[in-house]
Formats: C-alpha cells, structure tokens, sequence
C-alpha cells in the first residue's frame, strides 16, 4: 500500500527556496496568500491595498529569507513582518488626515484614528451587505489590543501559541484577551446569533 | 464534582471552541451545559459567531502567486547560492584559460609562423600595453591624492579638521543613501 507523501513544512520550503529552487517560494505564496490578504483587509479595510501590502510582505520576506531563524515558526515570522507593514500603512494614512500639531498616539491605540475607507476596490460588492457591514464595524471598534488578536485568530488562522511567540505576550494573556475580545464581538452581533 | 462558577464554565466555552480545554474540564462543562439552558444557548450562540467571522472571506485575486514570483527581486543571499559560485567560478576559470593561452601563444611569436600568430602577438602586446597604460594612471591618481592628502596634513589644523569633517558627512551621506535605498518598497505593478 503506497502513502502519500506529507507535504513538506514551511521550514523545509525555505531551505529549498534558499538552496537555489526559487519556484518554491510560489507554493509558500500559494500557501498563505488567502490568511495574509484577509488579515490585512481586516486591518486596512480595503481590497486592492490588502493585496498591495501582501505581495510587498511576499516580497520583503523573500529578501530576507537568509535570515530567517527556523527555531521561530514561519507563520510567526511572515505575519510579524505583515503586522509591522499594516502598521506602517495606517500611520502613513494618518499622517495625510491628521491636522500638523496634534499629539502623537501610542502605538497602543494607533489604529483608533485609522478612517474607514469608502473606497473598497472591485470587491466592495462583497462587504455591501448588512451583516458583512455589521462584521466589519464590530471588528473595527475593538479596541486595538483585542483586535489585533482576534484578526490574527481568525482571519490570520494563527493558534494561540503562534500568536503569544508573535506577540511575544504570555499563552494566558492572549486567551484572556482573546476572550474578552469574542465577548465584545458577541454583544455587538447579537442580533445575528439568534434565531 | 467541582463547583464550578458561572464565569469561569462561560469562558471554557471559549476555549472549547479552540479545543483547549483539559478532559476533566470538558466532562464538567458537558455535565454542567446538560443542566444549564442558558448556557447550552450561549454556547450555540459562540459557536455562530465563529461561522460568522469567517463567512465572508475576501477572494484572493486571480494570478496573485504568479504576480508575486514574477516580482521577486534579487535578494543579496542569492548571491551566496552554491550554484551562482559555480557560474562565478566557471567564468573565472575560462577567460582565465582565455588569457594564459593568449600569453602563451604571443610568447611563441619569434619562433612561430604565419598571421595567426602574428595576429596573437599584436592582439596579445595590445592588451599588455592597455593594462601597463591602466596601472600607470592608477598609480598616479593615488600618488596625487597622497601628495594632496599630505600637503593638507602639513597645513592649518583647522583645515585638516575641516577636511576629516567633510568626509565624515560623505560617509552619513553615504550611509543615509544606501539605508533608504534598501527600505525603498518593490512594487512590481
């Protein structure tokens, strides 16, 4: 009876791609692409700079991948760099709406002041209905250390111990936060959870 | 049985989602779901919650893998691979076959014949005279900024300091150049 071989690890695809095997980096892609552009979307709000800032952190971690410390998880590594661009992106957008003069925010609540772009791209047909709104909206007013969490969940499809090594935060901390951040979203989509 | 309070079996339901609870706490939150109505609700109710998060992924659009391989730039470690060392090396090893068999057969130009190897023997003077003409204008570019370098050491301190502070913000310059370049986005479309 013959097996099928396991698919090899990130871990392993790395090395293959660093070896010389360049087109095995196109199955890394194919393999995180979906998490990383709807965790980005999640961030940015908007389709076209979601796949924008994905194929950049693609490109970003291609240019350091000699540099990748395989003790760390590869998934940890890619979204750490995906967070910092998202990140980046959202102060560049708020440095054009933001008046000159007004204080700078902690990077605690940086992403509070980030405006909802009306401007979604050729996929805003999708997020055009109540519910997809009403996602959106309650996901978007979490305050940011629960957001960034539940994003990272959900949408990131990271496990707990991804997240704590990403965050570099203790495993409790992230289940509590994640915790409490589910129990916001659940008031806030109430009426959508019952019959 | 334990007594478990009301917040803390909400939370295993939490963890129950993400299969995080320990068997003897999921044997108490089953006796505990089984006698508890809103409870058995709440959890119904988490369980949507998690389908409702993710019932709306955003498409990845069409040819995204092929746009992002297409785009990759060349990464310094490239440069490293064992294979571009032996494309490197072969290279090396031919043009310098190239240029001792050149040498070689220019040096046998009195004893040899004919106008191939009269050709071999201008073509090979050629390039001694190229880089003979090459070593010497180096030679002197360097010996003239010695002598410039030395003629300022010898003068005022203050244009010695002047001089070494001048080349310290080339160097910043430099650094700052070269560090934005790096961060510089790539962007293929």
């Amino acid at each position: 009876m013959s097996q099928e071989a396991a698919p090899p690890s990130d871990e392993e695809l790395v090395r293959a791609v660093l070896a010389g095997d360049r087109d095995r980096f196109g199955d890394l892609v194919d393999r995180y692409q979906s998490r990383l552009v709807n965790y980005l979307f999640r961030l940015l709000r908007n389709a076209d700079d979601a796949h924008d800032l994905a194929q950049e952190v693609f490109l970003r971690v291609y240019q350091a991948l000699d540099r990748y410390d395989p003790t760390y998880r590869f998934s940890t590594w890619i979204f750490r760099v995906a967070q910092n661009a998202a990140i980046d992106q959202i102060r560049k957008r708020r440095l054009k709406l933001v008046p000159l003069g007004r204080r700078g925010d902690s990077e605690g609540d940086l992403p509070d002041l980030d405006p909802p772009s009306d401007d979604r791209g050729p996929y805003g047909h999708l997020r055009n209905t109540e519910r997809g709104e009403a996602i959106q909206e309650a996901v978007d007013a979490l305050p940011w250390e629960y957001r960034e969490l539940i994003v990272l969940r959900h949408y990131g499809e990271l496990s707990y111990e991804e997240i704590a090594q990403l965050k570099r935060m203790p495993l409790g901390t992230v289940k509590n936060k994640l915790f409490r951040g589910r129990q916001i979203l659940k008031e806030r989509l109430q009426s959508f959870l019952t019959d | 049985m334990s007594r478990t309070d009301r917040e803390t079996l909400r939370e295993w339901l939490y963890r129950e989602q993400e299969g995080d609870l320990a068997p003897a706490e999921a044997a108490e939150l089953k006796a505990a779901l089984a006698k508890d109505p809103d409870l058995a609700r709440e959890r119904e109710e988490l369980s949507r919650l998690s389908r409702l998060l993710v019932s709306e992924p955003l498409p990845v659009r069409a040819g995204f893998r092929q746009q992002v391989v297409n785009a990759l730039p060349p990464a310094g470690w490239e440069a490293q691979h064992p294979r571009s060392w032996w494309l490197a090396a072969s290279l090396f090893l031919v043009l310098a076959g190239a240029g001792a068999a050149l040498v070689g057969l220019g040096s046998g130009r009195l004893s040899g014949e004919g106008a191939l190897f009269s050709a071999v023997a201008a073509l090979t003077d050629l390039f001694r005279s190229a880089a003979l003409a090459g070593a010497g204008l180096l030679a002197a570019s360097w010996k003239g900024l010695g002598l410039t370098l030395g003629h300022v050491a010898d003068g005022s301190r203050l244009t010695a300091a002047a001089l070494g502070f001048g080349v310290l913000c080339l160097n910043l310059l430099f650094v700052m150049l070269w560090r934005g370049a790096r961060r510089a986005p790539q962007r293929s479309r």
